[in-house]
């Protein structure tokens, strides 16, 4: 059963979107329940705070811009995505509102549809997107995956562990760690003990490296270096890549 | 009969010349290449040889030897120069101080220095390395505590002019020390050499107030100029954008009169068909860059100045923000820095790609700005993260990697700015997040 949210501050366009949903649910036995269809972004916002965490993940169908509230559409999609990590947000907006670049980074969504095209093509990716959205229920991609996460004050980022080639860190008076990863670098406030206690299976090769094992595809003590199965490489000392060959030998037996 | 004044002098003086090479190849990886090791090894018993006759030649020689034989970065030692002053002068500093030390242990331990040789050279040495180590120490202090400090409020160029000189400075200051001892100019003279020392630091100073403001104000200027140019043609831009809307809107008149007409007349099939061609315009031809609302004059002047670049390009560059950015004092030197870097990393790239397409957007949420650049890039130069992390890298030769560079060392050295890459299949992306209003 996919949970059904939408704000609209248009009366009008409310209603259309309420006729659409609805009659997809109805008519094509759609598995979806509209629980809440209001004009008052406030209105979703204590919905939140009342359910937090739902158990299936929720659609919501939101505008971008709602003339009579100080809320906007981008900050009530950030609240919702801190709420809850799953939840699936579609904003229908004009093409001048839409700045992707900032709602992809922050919120994330699911789809943008844009409202100038037409009802007709509202319609059209309404229902697309519903049904995609039952999919990524029934199916999520993340089952087993262990992930790291970093935390800060804007955002929560999420990384595969078995995507992390090490992490290394600088000088010591500026509590920075970087995460390397296949397609990512990021920087941010920890230390790599507290790291190698949350991640154990870690090794730490000196003072300001902490890599993963399983990500080493080879180690050359002629030149010192580290090669990660994503071609990523790391120069070490002669006596921890030593000490790293030794540690890698034991582990095969 | 074996002269132990001399020998143990000679002695000494090779420990010396040993601890200068020690703090010499201590400063970079670069410089401890085996030719330069060789070289050194080399050098030693000939500077030792030299000093026996001119007590001082060595601070020649070594220059000499420096300047000329050393490669460094495949070039001859001439050109990091620095190294050698630097060197030189913590070895000198270190050498008087261990000097003085040995000369009251030994007199409070009513000992001489003739009876004692193997000693004093026992003792010279312990102090030597111990001298050696806490000044490391300290400068490690100064470098992880003081600059990074500092760094707020002093650019890298205005640090490495003023310590360059100072060392330069003092450097001639302990050459001329040496030069006097060797005329045999005495003690009581001090008071005369102390005087013009500080008429030569005095007049050093202002010399380095003067070179650094008239390199501000040079660089001010330039900066003027260009974003004089820039803001010119953002204002062109908006004029041309005012027109546009100024046309729309005279459409959009006569069209809604047309509609009145057409209700009048009861003709639905006909409005049907208007709203729905009214629908479909095309409003694209407005920008909807809100660069309007970034306050931060500094921001706001960089972004357009990018944007005017970015134009002669061919590159589409696109800002995006939904909140005022206010000014950020604190860290808006390094900011502006790393932005002006990145942008035109991104505005470069994106101009060889076959999108040539650039996204900023900035976000300013809980006492934190975020800055997104998102790029296109030419599939057939792959983005290595590993090296762009930790080096200036690039993929167009030698020096183009430089700003990158620059940017990797402001960002070890900032721990409220943390920067973020992301590499997909045809966009790379660089989020900067910058903490504001962080007690210093």
């Amino acid at each position: 059963m996919l949970e059904i949210v939408m704000c609209e501050d248009n009366t009008e366009l409310l209603n259309i979107y309420k006729l659409i949903v609805n009659n997809e649910i109805i008519a094509n036995q759609f598995p979806g329940d509209l629980i809440l269809a209001t004009s008052n972004p406030t209105d979703v916002l204590e919905l939140l705070e009342q359910t937090p965490d739902p158990e299936n993940s929720r659609l919501y169908i939101l505008d971008i811009e709602f003339s009579d509230s100080l809320v906007k559409g981008l900050d009530l999609g950030m609240a919702i995505r801190k709420a809850d990590t799953t939840a699936k947000i579609v904003f229908i907006t004009t093409h001048d509102e839409l700045a992707p670049t900032i709602f992809r980074y922050k919120v994330e969504p699911l789809d943008m549809i844009e409202k100038d095209r037409g009802i007709k093509h509202i319609e059209q990716e309404l229902i697309k997107d519903m049904h995609l959205a039952r999919e990524r229920q029934i199916h999520p991609s993340d089952d087993q995956t262990d992930y790291f996460i970093i935390s800060d004050r804007a955002r929560v980022r999420r990384v595969p562990v078995f995507e992390i080639d090490y992490f290394t860190t600088g000088d010591s008076a500026i509590h920075k760690v970087v995460l390397h990863a296949t397609n990512t670098v990021i920087e941010f406030r920890d230390t790599l003990k507290r790291i190698s206690m949350a991640l154990p299976q870690f090794y730490r090769l000196d003072k300001q490296t902490l890599l993963n094992t399983k990500r080493i595809a080879s180690v050359d003590m002629a030149t010192d270096r580290i090669v990660f199965v994503d071609g990523s490489e790391l120069i070490g000392s002669k006596q921890t890549i030593k000490l790293l060959h030794q540690a890698l030998q034991d582990m095969k037996h | 009969m074996v002269d132990y004044g001399s020998l143990t002098l000679t002695v000494i003086d090779g420990i010396t010349i040993g601890f200068f090479y020690l703090i010499l190849f201590g400063q970079s990886k670069t410089i401890r290449t085996s030719w330069n090791l060789g070289v050194a090894l080399v050098s030693i018993p000939i500077v030792m040889y030299a000093d026996y006759w001119w007590f001082s030649a060595s601070i020649f020689l070594l220059a000499l030897t420096y300047a000329g034989l050393f490669r460094v970065n495949q070039r001859p030692g001439i050109y990091t120069f620095m190294n050698y002053v630097r060197a030189m002068l913590a070895n000198l500093v270190i050498v008087n101080i261990v000097g003085v030390l040995t000369q009251v242990i030994f007199k409070r331990a009513n000992l001489t220095t003739a009876a004692y040789n193997k000693l004093f050279v026992v003792i010279n040495t312990l102090l030597f390395a111990l001298v050696l180590a806490l000044g490391y120490a300290l400068v490690r202090w100064i470098n992880h505590r003081v600059r990074p400090r500092l760094a707020r409020y002093i650019d890298d160029w205005t640090e490495r002019v003023f310590l360059n000189l100072l060392s330069g400075l003092l450097l001639l200051f302990i050459l001329l020390r040496q030069m006097f001892d060797w005329f045999g100019i005495a003690i009581e003279q001090w008071g005369l050499i102390i005087f013009w020392m500080a008429i030569v630091v005095t007049v050093g100073l202002l010399l380095v107030m003067a070179v650094v403001s008239t390199h501000l104000a040079s660089v001010t200027r330039e900066h003027q100029a260009q974003q004089l140019a820039a803001n010119e043609h953002y204002v062109q831009q908006l004029e041309h954008s005012y027109e546009k809307l100024r046309a729309f809107k005279h459409d959009n008149q006569n069209l809604l009169v047309g509609l009145y007409a057409m209700a009048q007349k009861n003709d639905v099939a006909k409005i049907e068909q208007t709203l729905d061609q009214l629908i479909e315009t095309d409003t694209t031809t407005v920008s909807d860059t809100r660069v309007d609302q970034i306050h931060d004059s500094a921001i706001h002047g960089l972004i357009v100045a990018k944007m005017m670049a970015a134009q002669q390009d061919h590159v589409d560059f696109d800002v995006e923000t939904n909140m005022v950015i206010k000014s950020l004092a604190a860290q808006a030197v390094t900011v502006n820095r790393l932005l002006g870097i990145f942008l035109d990393n991104a505005i470069e790239a994106a101009a060889e790609s076959s999108d040539k397409k650039v996204n900023v957007a900035l976000i300013e949420v809980d006492q934190t700005l975020e800055i997104i650049i998102e790029n296109s890039y030419a599939a057939d130069q792959p983005i290595e993260l590993d090296r762009l992390a930790t080096m200036g890298y690039s993929t167009k030769g030698d020096n183009r990697g430089v700003g990158l560079a620059s940017a990797s060392e402001l960002l070890a050295q900032n721990d409220a700015i943390f920067a973020e890459f992301q590499v997909k299949p045809t966009r790379f992306t660089v989020i900067l997040t910058i903490e504001l209003n962080d007690a210093i």
